[in-house]
This record gives C-alpha cells, structure tokens and sequence, in this order.
C-alpha cells in the first residue's frame, strides 16, 4: 500500500454530506447565488436542488459546494476500493481522514465535468 | 469416504444464513458510521476506515434484491480478499460451523453464481459466499 | 179743569186773575147800581172811567204777573234749555204766583178804585162823595177779588208744577226748588175767615147805611104819610131787591171762595190720603209730587222723604231678601249636594275601610311569611355555614390529596430517574457483553483458523461468546423490564400529573365552592338581614296597618255622623227656605217703582 500525502485540503459540506478536493487543483473560490451564471453543482450528486454556495474552480471546470473549510495538515491519501474505483468517472482519487471521519477526495476538474456532463443533464 | 469440509462463518442476514471460508473472513467488526460515495451502486452503502484501510460495505440483501435492508447495520463481516476487502452486512453472526466443499452455485449468472449451496447446518441451510468471485462482480458492476 | 200744557203755560195760569178782576169789576158795578145815585148825565162817564181803569189795572197787572213768569214763559216758548236749574226757577216762579196775584190783584183793586173815584170826580156836577163811593166800593171789594184771583191761581199754579215736574225734575228737585219752610196756613185761613166774613159785612152794612139814608132823606122830602108810606114801600121793595141781588151775588161770591179754599186745602190732602193708601198696597216709589203750600206741602215733603226711605228701605230688605232666598236656596241645594257627595264619601270610606282592613289583613300575613322567611333565610345561614365549614375541609383533604400526589409524582420521576440510570449501566453491560461477544467470536474465528492448535482457545471463546450472549439475553430481558418500569411509572407520572392536575382542579373548585358558599353565606346573611329588617318593617307596616284599620273606621263612623248630620242640616236648610221664601214673598208684595 503506497503512502501518498496530501497536503491542502478543501473540506466541503454538500447538504448532510461531505466531499473533499486537492487544494492545490482549486484555482479561484468565489461565491455563487442562485440566478447567478450556470455551473455544475455538487447538490447535483446527491440528487438535490441546487442552492446558494462556494464556486470552486479549476481549470475551465468549476463547481459549486454548499460550504468549505481547508485542512493544511498533510494527511495520507487512502486508495479507492476497487469496487469503488469507476464511480464518477474517475473522479475518486481516494480517501482522507480527519478526526476519524472518512472523507471521499475527488479531482475538481474531473467531478465537475461529470456532473456537467452526466448529473446536469439528467437534471435539466 | 468422508466428502471433504472447511470451517465456514456462518451468518445471518435477513431470513437467510450465509457462510464464509473461516481463512477469507478476517474480523467481525461493529459497523462505525459509513460515508457515502455519491455516484456508487445501491448495495454499497458506504466506506469505512478500518486499520488504515478503506472498507467498502456490501448490503447483502439489496444486492440479492431480497429487501431494503437496515437503515443501520449494527455488524459486518470483514471479508478480505488478494484483491482487497469488503464488509457484508450481517444481522446475527452464528459462528464457526464446518461446511462441506464442492457444492453448486445457486444460479448460472448473477451476483448468485457467487453463492455456493445450499449447505446443511446446525442452524439450517447456509448459502456459502465464494468471496473472490463476488468480489470481482463487484468490482465489474462498480 | 183745562189740562195745563207747558206750551202757553205763562199765559194759562195769569187767566184766572184777569177774570177774577172782570167778576169782581161786575159785581162793583152791580153793586155800585143797587147803592149809589149817579148823577144824571155822568153814567157815560162813569162807566168809561171804570172801563179805562180796570183795562189798565189788569194790563199792568197781567204784565206783572207775567214779569215774575220769566222763566217759564222762556220755557213755554222754548227759548230755552230745559235744565235742572231752569226748571226748577220755573217751578218756583210757578209756586209764587197765586200769592203774587193775591197781592197785584189787592193792591190794582184798591189803586184803581181810588183813581176811579178821582177821575170821575173829576167829571162835571159829579159830588165828591159819589165819587168817593166809588172808591170805597172798590177798596171793600178788593180783598174778596183778591182771594177769588189766589184761589183760582192756587189750581193753576199746582198744575203748573206738575206740568214743569215732568219736563225733567224729580221729586227731590222739585222739593229742593220749593223748600217746605213756610208755615202760614193759619195766618192764611185768618186772611180768608177775614176777607170772607168781613167783606159781605162790609157791603151789608154799607148797603143798609147808603138806604137808611136815601129813605131817611126821601122821608124827610115827602110830606104827606101817604107819601112817606109809599116811599117806605117803595124803599122796602128797592131795599129787599138789592139785598137780594147784592147779598145773592156776595154769597155766590163767600161760598164760591170758601168752595175754592175748601178745595185748595182738600185737594192735596185727598191726594196725600191716595198716595198714603197707595203705600198700604205696597206700590212704593211712584212719587207724584202733591202741589201744595204751607204746612199741607210740608206735610207732603215729609210723606215724599218718609215713601224715599221707605223705597230705600223695602228696596234693600227685596234686595236682601232675594239674597237671602238665593243663599238659601244655594244652601239647601249645596247642601243636598254635600250630603250626596257625603253619601259618596261614606260609601267610598266604607270601601276604603274595607279594603284597609284587608290591607291589614294582607300585612298580617306578609308579616307572618316575612317571619317564615326569615327563619328560612336564617336556616339557610346555618345551612351554608356548614356547606363552607364542609366545603373547606374538602379544601383541605383535597390539598392533602395533591400533596400526597405530588410526593407520588416525585417519588415516581426519581424512580424513573433511577431506572434510566439502570437502562444506562444495563446499556452499558450490554455494551461490553456485545464487544465481548464480538471479541469472542473473533477469537473463536482465529481458533479455528489456527487449525488443531486454537482448538481449545475456540471452544473458550465459544464459552465466552455464549457468556456473552447469555449477558446480552438477560440485559435484553432487563431492557425490556426497564421498558415495562419506563412504562409503568411514564403512566404513574402521567396518572399522577393527572392526580394533581384533577387534586388542583379539585382544588380549585373546593375553592371555588368554598367561596361560592362563602358568598352565599355572605349573601344569605344579607338576606337573612334584610329579610329580618322586612320582617320588622312589615311588623311596624302591621301596626301602622291597623291603625290605619282604626283610624279609617273612626273616620267612617265620624263621616256616618256627619251624613246624619248633614241630613239634619238639609232639614234645617230646607226649613230656612221655605222661610226666606216666605220673607220674598212679604216683601214681593211691596212694589218699588224707581
């Protein structure tokens, strides 16, 4: 088992769940209201209306989260169980975790553009 | 001559017993409280961190389509594999019974063409779980 | 006699002198015939003497007349007001003139008669003595035609007062005009005694003296006895026929003076004796004036003053007779209705008494039930006092009642608290037996996967696990007897909450029934007072009730009384009328013509 470190972390609350993402992927954090210009939500995933929140974005991708918080301690980076290695598109990285709460860290770039892709859709 | 038999962990989920090869079942464990992984199948209920490991939890009974299952599984069966480890929900853990080996699938295809049986024992007819091959469905399905 | 008129009225009462004065001009000429020798060739003379004095003597005499008759010859010929005044110096210009005339006639007769004895002696181979016959003849007559000329006026000048009374003066005018004041009827009837017995003596005396001589002297011419026997005849016969022309006239004269005197008296005094009759028939008031002079005037002043106060008198006692009926009859009638309405009155007293005593009759038994009442309400005190007296030892038992539930209630929470602290250590009991049971199971698993060698360590942990289970069984069992105790005492607190809920509900409503009855106390003592103080008031009401009985029968045998004397006052009213008609009809039958 490799022992990976992650170091920066976005601990983001989605509703009564939780999602966490490399900071060092996240490019600009801005605040996002409803009405405001479309992008990928994270409600989205837990099938739930969107609602007022962080924009978090990397690359071209941005996604909005209900609220965050940073872990800057390095933590080690838990693999995927590979019977969960294909949810979301490979947006899994692995798992952190923080004062014994397991947290999922997904790649920002990836997941948004699986919920832009896969999850709006079938919203809209 | 005497058929030849192995040491199984019998448990209960639902109405139905089911038995796992003593050497794959590593630990009984009390089930913490899961997280989920959004995008994931249905009878994943989640992960949990177990000894530095993430463990995925297995709902027997949604995977077999016999039910609901339990809003909170109190006890899992640690299942550990080459390929890695899976926790089955369990409702009662009967114990360490000696099941005979070599016995049929219960279907051709499907997650049942991983349930060997059925198997007599003390408590009644156990399904045996032939934990790789569930494993990679598992792993196929996810 | 000629009704007077008061137009010509001057000239209507001066006509008996001038014809007085003719009669006595004729019976001096006859007389004068029958005694005097008048000298041949003078009778001419003589008579035209005679004719030119007596026109004169009755011209200036009828204007003297008519000079004292100013006023009413203004009034006869209407020039002027016919006032009060006026008529009354009328009436008294009236009054005056038959003395007037008496005097203008005396004193034209002796005048004249003397200036008829000088004129004609005047005339040629006429003797002083003839002519002084003539004056003497005339001063002897003078008296007898005066009186003729009064008595004659006296008629007229009475009519003439009446005439003038009735243009407008009443009897006290007229009395006042002609004050009764002078007393001379007796030196009157000594002037008329005189003159009526004085001048037939004088004319006889004169007339026997004048023959004595004529015979004396025709005696003394003749010479022989034959003459003197016929010259005796002859003036025996001459003497007898002028006795009896002259004595006849002078009687016709006497009686018709004494006629007229007789009637100047008489008249008024007839008149007198009418109106005085016409006084005892009770026609009062009908005052004529009675026209007379003297004591008889006098005498009818006094009759007219005495019928005035009469009038006056009788006219009062009417007045108040008629008053008197009127107040009688106002009284019986008054009193016919007095007694009627006093009839009324008893009747409505009696009704009003009977109803009184019903009243106290009424008040009688207020009075008793007001006592009923007020045992009642006093019962009723009692009554409530002991409701309250209950009522709050109610209060009492169910505040001890909430006591004891609440102690219960308490009690229970602690035991409740007490049994979640035994679920706990049970839950925690069963906590470790299932993390015994896992590690049990755990190690009989990894007993087994040691092969021969855990053998034993799993039969251990099987014996570990069945421990465990068992543990787990009898803390189930405690589980589900703690649920049962959970239970049981969850519905001893809500059975005791309900206890104190229904023990202050209780509470409450003792209370409440405390006060209720309090109030009613409160109220029934009230009423139970008030009742007392109706019970006095109708008590006094009783009294005062048959007082009142009392007093209403006393008022009504008073009134019954005074009914009976009421009738028998109506009797005395009634008694009293027939009186006063009596006095109206004795004094109705007195006549006051006003």
């Amino acid at each position: 088992m490799s022992a990976v470190t992650v170091t920066g972390v976005l601990l983001c609350r989605v509703g009564a769940e939780q999602l966490a993402f490399d900071a060092n992927q996240v490019g600009h954090i801005g605040a996002w209201e409803p009405g405001g210009q479309p992008t990928a939500h994270a409600r989205s995933l837990f099938l739930m209306p969107s609602a007022a929140g962080k924009q978090l974005t990397s690359e071209a991708e941005s996604l909005v989260v209900d609220s965050l918080e940073v872990h800057a301690e390095p933590l080690p980076r838990l693999p995927v169980p590979l019977a969960l290695a294909s949810v979301t598109g490979g947006a899994l990285l692995g798992f952190v975790q923080v004062a014994g709460v397991l947290w999922p860290l997904y790649g920002l770039a990836a997941l948004a553009r699986h919920v832009r892709q896969h999850l709006e859709v079938e919203l809209s | 001559m005497a058929e030849p038999t192995k040491g199984h962990l019998v448990f209960a989920c639902g109405e139905s017993l089911y038995g796992v090869a003593a050497d794959l079942a590593a630990e009984v464990v009390t089930l913490p409280a899961l997280t989920r992984v959004p995008g994931a199948p249905g009878h994943l209920l989640g992960v949990f961190a177990h000894r530095g490991e993430v463990v995925p939890v297995v709902d027997l009974l949604k995977l077999l389509g016999l039910g609901q299952g339990l809003e909170a599984w109190k006890r899992a069966v640690l299942v550990r594999t080459p390929k890695g480890a899976l926790a089955l929900t369990a409702t009662r853990v009967a114990g360490v019974s000696v099941l005979p080996l070599g016995l049929s699938p219960l279907a051709a295809d499907g997650v049942r063409a991983h349930l060997l049986g059925p198997a007599r024992s003390p408590g009644g007819e156990v399904a045996i779980v032939e934990c790789q091959g569930l494993f990679e469905h598992l792993s196929r399905v996810g | 006699m000629k009704v007077a008129k008061l137009p010509g009225l001057h000239r209507w009462l001066t006509v008996p002198s001038t014809v007085s004065g003719i009669l006595g001009a004729l019976l001096a000429i006859a007389y004068a015939f029958f005694t005097v020798q008048i000298p041949e060739g003078t009778l001419v003379q003589l008579l035209l003497c005679i004719a030119v004095w007596v026109a004169l003597a009755n011209v200036l005499g009828d204007r003297q007349e008519q000079g004292s008759l100013r006023t009413v010859r203004a009034l006869a010929t209407s020039s002027v007001e016919r006032s009060v005044p006026v008529l009354q110096a009328a009436v008294r210009e009236a009054a005056a003139l038959p003395d007037l005339s008496f005097q203008v006639n005396l004193g034209y007769w002796c005048a004249g008669a003397g200036l008829i004895g000088l004129s004609y002696w005047l005339v040629p181979g006429v003797p002083w003595t003839i002519a002084l016959r003539f004056a003497v003849i005339g001063v002897g007559l003078g008296p007898l035609v005066a009186m003729l000329a009064y008595l004659l006026e006296i008629e007229r000048a009475r009519a003439a007062v009446v005439v003038l009374a009735k243009e407008g003066l009443s009897v006290a005018q007229v009395l006042q005009a002609l004050p009764p004041t002078r007393m001379s009827l007796r030196a009157r009837m000594v002037v008329y005694g005189a003159i009526a017995i004085g001048t037939p003596l004088f004319l006889v005396f004169d007339m026997a003296v004048q023959r004595a001589e004529r015979t004396f002297a025709a005696l003394a011419v003749a010479t022989s006895q034959a003459q003197r026997s016929s010259v005796l005849a002859a003036d025996l016969r001459q003497a007898l026929i002028g006795f009896a022309v002259v004595g006849g006239a002078v009687a016709v004269v006497v009686v018709t003076c004494s006629l007229l005197s007789g009637r100047a008296l008489g008249e008024p005094m007839r008149e007198l004796a009418a109106q005085a009759q016409r006084l005892t028939l009770g026609k009062i008031g009908q005052k004529t004036v009675v026209p007379a002079e003297d004591e008889v005037w006098a005498a009818g002043a006094g009759f007219l003053a005495l019928e005035g106060q009469l009038a006056v008198v009788v006219t009062q006692l009417q007045a108040a007779g008629g008053q008197v009926k009127l107040a009688t009859s106002e009284l019986v009638a008054s009193s016919a209705r007095h007694e009627h309405g006093a009839q009324e009155q008893t009747l409505a007293l009696a009704q009003t008494s009977a109803t009184t005593e019903e009243l106290a009759r009424s008040a009688k038994q207020i009075a008793a039930n007001a006592n009923q009442v007020s045992a009642l309400a006093l019962q009723t005190v009692e009554a409530s006092q002991e409701g309250q007296h209950s009522s709050e030892a109610f209060y009492r038992s169910i505040l001890a009642v909430r006591g004891g539930n609440q102690a219960i209630a308490d009690s229970v929470v602690k035991l409740n608290k007490r049994v979640q602290q035994v679920g706990r250590v049970v839950e925690f009991i069963d906590g470790i037996a299932d993390k015994a049971d896992l590690l049990a199971l755990n190690a009989e698993l990894e007993g087994h996967k040691a092969g021969e060698v855990g053998q034993g360590f799993s039969l251990v942990a099987a014996e570990m696990r069945r421990l465990a289970e068992s543990v787990m069984e009898s803390t189930r069992e405690i589980g589900r007897l703690i649920e049962d105790i959970r239970d049981a005492t969850n519905a001893a607190v809500m059975a005791t909450e309900a206890g104190v809920k229904a023990s202050d509900q209780g509470s409450a409503l003792a209370q409440a029934v405390s006060e209720g009855l309090g109030n009613i106390l409160k109220l029934s003592r009230t009423t139970s007072e008030a009742v007392r103080a109706i019970s006095l008031a109708t008590h006094q009401q009783q009294v005062g009730t048959d007082q009142l009985a009392q007093a209403m029968g006393d008022i009504l045998a008073s009134t019954r009384a005074g009914s009976a004397a009421q009738a028998e006052m109506q009797g005395a009213n009634a008694s009293l009328k027939g009186l006063a008609d009596e006095l109206e009809r004795a004094v109705g039958q007195f006549e006051v013509v006003s």
